[in-house]
């Protein structure tokens, strides 16, 4: 029986660390463009730091109030804005990665409410490991 | 005995050549300034390409052609409304500087923004209605048939083109630029991205006051 505490103490230790909503990732600045109504689309930014010493991988995201929530990078190629999918995204450990305009970001498809400015929605990010990080964005015109 | 009436004759030809050579200098600066764009940051001169005609349509199903391009400045930017972020982005940025170029009288009567949308097929002037009304209740939202556009495109040198997208409705790959055409109907600067409503402003100062001045 007292060889089994130590393996007890560490699977209470694995499944703290699991808890830790993807390992460690800090979501600061979320916003997303507020939308004409109607539009059937829209972009959601973030900063996202990494406290952790290990990579994060976002893998995919979440949301109630639209059809779809994507991972999506604009890109300048010989002066075209080119839109494409981007299969996960990798925050290294100590660093954080900038979603903003005009470069990585949420595509959000179908929004089932009206983004007015001010209004609140909850995303949620999925990672490669950890539990899932509900983060809560608000709509804005500007990133000011 | 005063030395004052035999320096008269110098000072009158220190005067006269001071004069004329103030003036020359003065005359060589304007003329550079009528016949040589280079000075201004952008600007296509001193041929700047004249439009083609073509026949597109408004928000307000009205005829756009070039002659709403003529008799006033325009600012053109090409998307489509299905664009989350590129396309929102910019026109947020138009919509400010065509806020602060109000007090601009060049632009203030008769300037206007264009949004061009590269996807009639799901842009409908519905949808453009509320799109660019959004932004600016002055903006004009503009499409209409695929060889139309590609006509005031290649004039432009905007390319676009449909890409499929997996598990997604496709998107639209589109120029990103920022394309001012004169009073008179030609494309006299383009701006490249990333834009910001500062440039912009100052783009448009600058080549509307070196138009101005050639006329």
């Amino acid at each position: 029986m007292n060889a089994d505490f130590p393996v007890a103490c560490m699977g209470l230790f694995f499944l703290a660390s699991e808890a830790h909503a993807c390992e460690g990732l800090e979501i600061s600045d979320a916003w997303v463009r507020a939308a004409p109504p109607g539009a059937t689309m829209a972009a959601a930014y973030f900063q996202a730091t990494n406290g952790s010493e290990q990579r994060v991988r976002l893998t995919s995201i979440d949301s109630a109030q639209f059809r779809s929530a994507m991972l999506h990078e604009s890109r300048l190629v010989g002066g075209q804005a080119q839109m494409r999918h981007l299969p996960y995204l990798d925050v290294g450990p100590g660093a954080t990665l900038s979603a903003a305009p005009g470069g990585i970001h949420v595509m959000l498809a179908g929004p089932r409410t009206v983004l007015t400015v001010g209004s609140t929605f909850n995303l949620t990010l999925l990672c490669e490991q950890g539990e899932p990080l509900t983060v809560t964005f608000t709509v804005k015109r500007t990133s000011e | 005995m005063s030395d004052t009436p035999r320096l008269l004759p110098l000072l009158s030809a220190i005067a006269v050549i001071t004069l004329a050579f103030g003036g020359g200098v003065w005359m060589s600066i304007h003329q550079a300034a009528r016949t040589d764009g280079t000075q201004v940051e952008g600007l296509l001169w001193p041929d700047p390409p004249s439009l083609p005609s073509f026949h597109l349509m408004d928000h307000q199903e009205r005829p756009f052609t070039l002659e709403q391009l003529r008799g006033r400045w325009s600012m053109i930017f090409f998307g489509f409304t299905h664009c989350p972020d590129v396309c929102p982005t910019t026109l947020q940025t138009l919509a400010d500087a065509d806020r602060q170029l109000r007090s601009n009288p060049d632009y203030a009567q008769h300037g206007q923004v264009v949004f061009v949308s590269v996807d009639p097929e799901r842009d409908n002037p519905n949808l453009l209605k509320d799109y660019v009304s959004y932004f600016s209740p002055e903006f004009l939202g503009v499409t209409g048939g695929q060889e139309e556009l590609k006509l005031l495109a290649r004039a432009l040198g905007v390319l676009f083109m449909k890409v499929e997208q997996a598990g997604t409705e496709y998107t639209m790959d589109h120029s990103a630029g920022i394309f001012f055409v004169s009073p008179s109907g030609r494309l006299v600067s383009v701006m490249t991205p990333p834009h910001s409503s500062a440039a912009v402003v100052g783009r448009f100062q600058a080549i509307s006051r070196f138009i101005a001045d050639q006329s």
